[in-house]
């Protein structure tokens, strides 16, 4: 039950600060369950990443509900959603109550000014943990070749350079074509 | 999801595109997902706190369902040797699609100016090598982000464009 509590702690805090969008709480994902709390493996949580990015919808919200579910099961998978969502909601509402006064706030657009660039920055983290796990052999290497070609020349939807890489990793390392 | 979402509510004319518009730009700069941000924005516009309630568990229930299903499945097949074969191809291009991401935020953070260039580059530096929490790192970026209009007040009126990104 406390662990439970803990998850949903997390989460909320997660999502308090996932500036940035869907991309910001990844970083913040990682810390915490890879190298904090330690409650998954680099690969688990690439893992996790790469079965977000093949599903429709937020990234953030796939991400927290498979992360709760592979630690606690489907209820701890809503649960982290909900988390998550919680007070980025509340914000957005009150955003939405207030507007004159938020649509005004210097300090808001000039914060989000500083904070969009960190925010990449924290996103080259998500990915230097990641290429950790997945840089294997040479043929990983091609696959991420084949990958960049895919989404920077050919603007190939994300999803399905997502299919054509793993059908890529099923020819190269499944044995059945050596 | 956002263009989509803005052409439906427009077309049952639940909100005007000036409405959409100006909830994507206001929320952009809110923590959290932006389709998640702008459902409850919108939906608390059209029908109080109740519509923003409805709206985000429209937006979030589809994806919930989804990745419930998806990792019962997984869990079953993690062992199997062409599963296995499969997370192995995808994981470069996890890192392909988070160089992607960087790039089209890049864009939108305009690293293109070296205070902007050095700002991502420490923030990489904290929290890799010298573990600083998150948390802190977004603090201290946004009031360098105050700090950089004060000194340079062009960058003041500048609008920052709406990122398509979920």
């Amino acid at each position: 039950m406390s662990l439970l509590i803990d998850l949903c702690m997390f989460f909320l805090k997660a999502g308090a600060f996932s500036f940035g969008g869907g991309y910001g709480v990844l970083y913040m994902l990682q810390s915490e369950l890879v190298y904090h709390s330690k409650w998954m493996s680099p690969a688990e949580f690439a893992d996790i990443m790469a079965i977000a990015e093949m599903t429709p919808g937020p990234i953030a919200v796939n991400a927290s509900t498979f992360a709760g579910y592979k630690l606690m099961g489907p209820l701890a998978g809503i649960l982290a959603t909900l988390c998550i969502v919680a007070v980025p909601f509340v914000l957005s509402l009150s955003a939405s109550a207030f507007y004159e006064k938020f649509r005004d706030n210097c300090y808001l657009a000039s914060a989000l000014k500083g904070i969009r660039p960190a925010v990449v920055g924290l996103i080259a983290a998500v990915g230097l943990g990641i290429a950790e796990v997945s840089f294997p052999d040479g043929l990983s290497a091609a696959i991420f070749v084949l990958a960049a070609l895919l989404l920077f020349r050919w603007k190939v939807h994300p999803i399905l350079v997502m299919l054509v890489s793993g059908l890529a990793g099923i020819l190269l390392y499944s044995g059945v074509f050596a | 999801m956002l263009p989509a979402l803005q052409e439906e509510l427009t077309k049952r004319c639940w909100l005007t595109d000036e409405e959409c518009l100006d909830a994507i730009s206001l929320v952009n700069g809110l923590p959290g997902p932006l389709v998640v941000n702008g459902a409850a924005f919108m939906g608390y516009r059209m029908k109080g706190v109740g519509g923003a309630f409805a709206a985000v568990l429209g937006a979030i229930t589809p994806s919930i369902a989804v990745i419930l299903a998806v990792a019962a499945l997984f869990s079953d097949l993690a062992e199997n040797n062409y599963v296995q074969a499969f997370f192995l191809g995808a994981r470069p291009a996890v890192c392909a699609l988070l160089l992607y991401s960087m790039v089209r935020m890049g864009r939108s953070a305009r690293l293109k100016r070296w205070y902007n260039a050095a700002l991502a580059a420490a923030a990489l530096l904290a929290v890799r090598f010298f573990d600083m929490p998150h948390a802190a790192v977004i603090l201290a970026a946004a009031a360098a982000g105050i700090l950089v209009c004060r000194f340079k007040p062009e960058e003041q009126g500048e609008e920052v464009e709406h990122e398509p990104s979920d």
